[in-house]
């Protein structure tokens, strides 16, 4: 394998593979205070791919939770044999697809009884200001337009483009979490780059 | 090679997925400019999506609204399923011994016993001796099945036991 052109910022981060194994088999024993600590170590990461994912705080806290809740739920088929983070990604990941596959069922239904959701906020992109009050401008105009990229995008492939870029993994890792091949995952970003990039054209 | 095949080998090698091999096949690529571009964009790509301002709930909150939750469902996690892979073979194949012996005992206990099959039934007695009539019995002392034979004329002419 050759090295990364950029290596995102999350990989190799966190808390040591034996200090989260202890507590993961604390928690298994029903140790409440194991499990918060887990919550304590992973919610950042965790909250951070949702948010990506759903570009939304209330769903995104509410998603966070259920992951959560079901991590609890399900500490019993956790059987080490991933990292303890690909596993809750796997949870986290699959209860966003679920909402969104929900959303769009209900959108589809209700179409013409609800008005739409209040747009949401365009997410900001924090770049250090050079003080050029016209970079300001230009910066809000390649946000927007990168908002409308990822909003072209298919949940499956935003997700592997969010897990490869952010977090770091690598295709077998988000295989893993979003079971499927490698080959997939591998297509799934470059389309996705593609699209983004497609989109953009113009921008800078 | 073709551009969308460069493009896709660039976005792997990005990832630190391509193989060496490839890397080889790669070198001198043609489409230099849009390679060159794609790179440019991809790694803006990358930037803006890591560079997102998050708003992040303090872990705190976060725990403690779990926490709620996990109480409210139930306090405790529901009981482990049992899967078949978690039975205990040792236990269940004592079991299934145990369960095959008390068979045998049980269809042992009903079945005659040896004596009882031994005994011979006397379902018909027939005397060439006109008039005479025979009475077939069971002993109780000895078990033997006893038949008597009656004539008119002279009593009890014979007696066998079986």
């Amino acid at each position: 394998m050759n090295n990364p052109a950029s290596e995102p910022s999350n990989k190799n981060e966190g808390p040591s593979p034996e200090v989260v194994a202890e507590l993961v088999a604390r928690a298994r024993q029903s140790d409440e205070d194991a499990f918060g600590e887990l919550v304590k170590l992973f919610h950042g990461r965790v909250y951070g791919v949702i948010y990506r994912m759903v570009s939304d705080v209330e769903d995104a806290r509410e998603l966070e939770q259920q992951t959560w809740v079901k991590a609890w739920q399900r500490l019993d088929s956790y059987k080490g044999d991933a990292q303890f983070f690909t596993w809750l990604y796997r949870i986290a990941v699959n209860s966003v697809l679920d909402h969104g596959r929900r959303s769009a069922r209900r959108k589809e239904v209700s179409l013409d009884e609800e008005p739409d959701r209040e747009p949401r906020p365009a997410v900001e992109w924090q770049r250090p200001d050079d003080g050029r009050p016209d970079r300001g401008l230009e910066r809000q105009e390649v946000q927007e337009a990168f908002e409308r990229a990822l909003d072209q995008l298919s949940p499956e492939h935003r997700t592997a483009l969010i897990l490869r870029e952010v977090e770091g993994m690598s295709y077998r890792e988000i295989g893993q979490v979003m079971k499927c091949r490698a080959g997939t995952v591998m297509s799934r970003i470059f389309y996705a780059r593609r699209l983004v990039q497609e989109q953009m054209k113009g921008m800078r | 090679m073709k551009l969308e095949k460069q493009l896709e080998q660039l976005s792997r090698k990005r990832d630190g997925e391509l193989r060496p091999h490839e890397a080889e096949l790669g070198q001198g690529a043609e489409h230099a400019a849009e390679l060159a571009e794609a790179e440019r964009a991809w790694t803006e790509v990358g930037e803006l999506l890591r560079n997102q301002a998050i708003p992040v709930p303090p872990a705190e909150v976060v725990w403690n609204n779990v926490r709620r939750e996990l109480r409210q469902i139930s306090g405790r996690r529901p009981e482990r399923k049992v899967s078949v892979f978690d039975w205990n073979w040792g236990w269940l194949a004592a079991s299934a011994i145990v369960l095959i012996l008390l068979g045998f005992v049980g269809v042992r206990l009903m079945l005659p016993t040896t004596a009882d099959a031994a005994i011979p039934r006397v379902e018909w007695v027939e005397a060439e001796l006109p008039g005479s009539s025979a009475m077939v019995y069971e002993d109780e002392a000895s078990g033997a099945v006893v038949i008597w034979l009656m004539t008119p004329e002279e009593g009890t002419v014979g007696e066998a036991g079986i």
